[in-house]
């Protein structure tokens, strides 16, 4: 068993974490908000040691980029929220500056992503490889192209469902979507347990002592 | 009262219960279970740093994640640091996770102490700054300023020779980016911002299908799934670890769900065939 302190402190707070799995009780509130607590603490720490010191000290003292005092002050005008509505005002500044910062940006860079995923949605449906024909990567081009094609209709509203070829359709999409949706709760599935596991391997072997 | 009412009305506890006696019993009795490595996301990411990286390449890693999915990130991370101070490649590690900064430093020092390599020399764990996708931006042009001069502990990137290397996330000083990713800010940010670097993701399984997309049109070009991902290339690279070690478990409570699936969907039918009849 661990001599460690800090391991000991670790294994209690993930008991009481996990003690919820009984019932909601005072001891999983308590580990609860001591979480919320140190995370902001971190984060405010970190932000203090990490960005702001070095920048006072790197950019505005040593190198004279005292371009960052303005910017600073144009932040701290966010604060003026907190304040009575005579000030409060001045702190639609930063954040019509940021918003029209976030979405000029946006709109510049994101259409690229997903136009590449809607370019590689075109695909060759009869593969052929070194003159060979590939009957496994075509029957999976063909899977693609009919799922793709059938959720797409299933999302299509503007034409009538009483159509026999859109409601044949979007049934079908509506199974594909089932069958990925399966997949999501499948992974979601692994990726929880993984966590448990995670913990679990830190109560045995870091805090117990076991040798697996 | 039927088998299958007596089911209907069981107690989530017990399913706790043996849901937590599937998982402990194999980690502390390993069976042994086979294990396949996925063609598809998990050997094109080690071919990329076994075959493919030019020798002494630099490596941007990413921890952008925390505490709650260190389980499945971390031993990702480990693996392919592992992979890549091996082959004799350099990396320098950011995080657009505030938490993720710490926890991957803890990462990588036990995975270096192991394999020889030096701080400074091999690796730099730069960090977190705040500023978000902004801040990420900022790293293509200068990433010393981006980083404020310091590495995560405020020793100056000026003392580290590694560091002499990478002026900014340019084609010509990073041969990749590898991310560790929980959620957002993640991989969006190199899709993004970050198109012309080859981009290989650590992913929490969660986020698998959904990033799928990415892989399938070449925007990603290899994944490692959650804790699977990480025990397939701790197979790779011939160093089982602990994400190898917890797969018995990770099976056996996927055979229990499965099980349990089955028998609520028995318990379903009956009660409806019973109701009607």
């Amino acid at each position: 068993m661990s001599r460690d302190p800090k391991v000991w402190v670790t294994a209690i707070m993930t008991l009481m974490i996990y003690s919820y799995l009984w019932k909601e009780n005072p001891a999983y509130r308590l580990a609860e908000h001591v979480f919320l607590g140190l995370a902001a603490a971190h984060a405010v720490v970190l932000t203090w040691d990490t960005a702001l010191l070095p920048r006072i000290h790197n950019d505005i003292i040593a190198q004279g980029k005292w371009q960052f005092v303005l910017f600073g002050l144009l932040g701290l005008l966010m604060y003026t929220r907190l304040t009575s509505a005579k000030w409060s005002w001045l702190s639609r500044y930063p954040i019509a500056i940021s918003v029209g910062y976030g979405v000029g940006y946006s709109l510049a860079v994101l259409p690229r992503p997903w136009l590449i995923q809607v370019r590689n949605s075109f695909r060759d449906l009869w593969v052929v490889k070194n003159g060979v024909f590939q009957a496994q990567a075509t029957f999976d081009e063909w899977v693609f192209f009919i799922c793709l094609m059938t959720v797409l209709s299933y999302f299509f509203f503007t034409v009538a469902r009483d159509l026999k070829f859109v409601r044949g359709s979007s049934l079908i999409g509506r199974y594909a979507i089932m069958v990925a949706l399966g997949a999501a709760f499948g992974n979601t599935v692994q990726g929880r347990i993984s966590l448990f596991l995670g913990r679990l391997q830190y109560l045995l072997i870091d805090w117990l002592g076991f040798v697996i | 009262m039927s088998i299958w009412e007596r089911f209907d009305r069981i107690d989530a506890r017990w399913i706790y219960l043996f849901m937590a006696l599937a998982l402990i019993l194999p980690v502390l009795r390993p069976i042994g279970m086979p294990m396949s490595v996925n063609p598809q996301l998990t050997q094109p990411f080690y071919d990329w740093i076994e075959k493919e990286l030019p020798p002494n390449s630099l490596v941007i890693m990413d921890a952008a994640y925390s505490g709650g999915s260190a389980a499945e990130c971390d031993p990702q991370m480990a693996a392919n640091f592992r992979h890549l101070m091996k082959k004799g490649h350099k990396v320098v590690l950011i995080a657009q996770w505030e938490l993720g900064a710490r926890l991957s430093k803890n990462v990588v020092d036990a995975v270096a102490r192991e394999v020889g390599a030096v701080y400074g020399r091999d690796y730099v764990v730069a960090g977190w700054r705040a500023g978000g996708t902004p801040w990420m931006r900022s790293l293509q042009d200068d990433f010393w300023a981006g980083m404020t001069g310091v590495d995560i502990d405020g020793t100056s990137l000026g003392e580290f020779p590694l560091m002499q290397r990478l002026k900014a996330i340019k084609p010509d000083q990073v041969a990749g980016i590898i991310i560790y990713s929980a959620g957002s800010p993640g991989i969006s940010t190199y899709t993004q911002f970050f198109p012309e670097f080859p981009l290989y993701v650590g992913n929490v399984a969660v986020q698998v299908p959904g990033n799928m997309p990415l892989l399938q049109a070449r925007q990603v070009l290899g994944m490692l799934s959650g804790l699977r991902g990480a025990a397939e290339y701790e197979k790779l690279i011939g160093e089982p670890g602990r994400a190898t070690k917890l797969m018995d478990a990770q099976s056996v409570a996927h055979m229990l769900i499965i099980i349990l699936i089955v028998l609520g969907n028995i318990g379903y039918i009956v009660k409806n065939r019973q109701k009607s009849a």
